[in-house]
């Protein structure tokens, strides 16, 4: 079985491993993953306790081999093996009182606030582009601009911005029904976003 | 900077060189089994310590990375000490006078 992502890992997390969690209680036992952490397949077992940790790696600084190695030796396996996009890893445990592998608190702080900072980056990056685009766009296109392969950039900015920052949020007010259907529909805008403006340009010429 | 509980002591134990998951089994040994530090926040702090300049890689032999402190890792370690010493020399002082004052 298939399964979108019920909850955003990147900021529900805990919403997130505690559903995998009562997936895997229920014989559902996530399996493999998209690289971005969006779909998850589940095969089916026999129920059992198990206990799932999201950890990220924002800025890339982590020795990867070494952490996964020692994660494991406290009993904790690494699901995510190719965590390009996301740079989340996602560790599970069949013990029923796994060691923690986050002890701090303070450090959890220290590791997470770079993400926030990660963001910033991106995003005024992402807005630069769009400002700079904008008018070549709107000189060589005239109204069509806004269908002009320029400006993907800005639009990426607009969901990637709504998606993470906005809707995770609204989602608290949603029904399980209503967050999936909201999911899936971003996820699939933004995996269609390049196909679409492809097409539409193609229409217009 | 803040030091934590968990980076004070993987600080003082890279003052000898030691290898990412030593470091945690050496932070249990030396906190008498009080401090335990897991994968997640061990490794962390390495890559934090590292950026940082507090500590420094030595040995990368391919499987096992092996680190030690800096200059600047002992200095804010030195520092960490003598601000403890000070928290500690002013709680005797103060629990001193008020058992001299309930005398």
């Amino acid at each position: 079985m298939i399964r979108l992502y019920k909850y955003s890992y990147y900021s529900e997390t805990r919403q997130c491993e505690a559903w995998l969690e009562e997936m895997a209680s229920n014989g559902w036992m996530a399996e493999r993953f998209t690289r971005n952490l969006d779909f998850v397949r589940f095969k089916k077992e026999e129920p059992k306790l198990v206990h799932y940790h999201f950890y990220f790696d924002d800025e890339r600084h982590l020795d990867e081999e070494s952490f996964i190695q020692s994660a494991k030796e406290q009993g904790w396996i690494n699901l995510n093996k190719n965590p390009i996009l996301a740079r989340a890893f996602l560790f599970v445990s069949t013990d029923p009182h796994p060691e923690p592998l986050e002890t701090d608190l303070i450090e959890q702080e220290n590791m997470y606030r770079p993400r926030k900072k990660m963001l910033s980056k991106y995003e005024i990056g992402l807005l630069i582009a769009a400002l700079i685009l904008i008018p070549i766009n709107m000189h060589y296109a005239g109204l069509w601009f806004i269908v002009s392969p320029g400006l993907w950039p800005a639009y990426t900015f607009l969901f990637w911005k709504f998606e993470l920052m906005f809707l995770p949020k609204r989602y608290k007010r949603f029904s399980d029904l209503q967050r999936r259907i909201l999911a899936l529909f971003f996820r699939v805008l933004r995996f269609s976003i390049i196909p679409i403006w492809i097409l539409l340009f193609i229409f217009i010429q | 900077m803040d030091v934590s509980i968990s980076m004070f002591y993987l600080l003082l134990v890279l003052t000898h060189p030691v290898h990412g998951y030593e470091i945690m089994k050496r932070v249990e040994e030396v906190s008498d089994g009080t401090i335990k530090i897991g994968a997640g926040t061990c490794y962390g702090l390495l890559a934090r310590c590292v950026k940082e300049k507090l500590i420094k890689l030595i040995k990368d032999d391919g499987k096992k990375k092996t680190y030690l402190i800096t200059e600047l890792g002992k200095q804010l370690l030195d520092e960490e000490i003598a601000s403890m010493r000070r928290q500690i020399s002013h709680a005797e002082e103060y629990r001193g006078n008020k058992d001299d004052q309930a005398l």
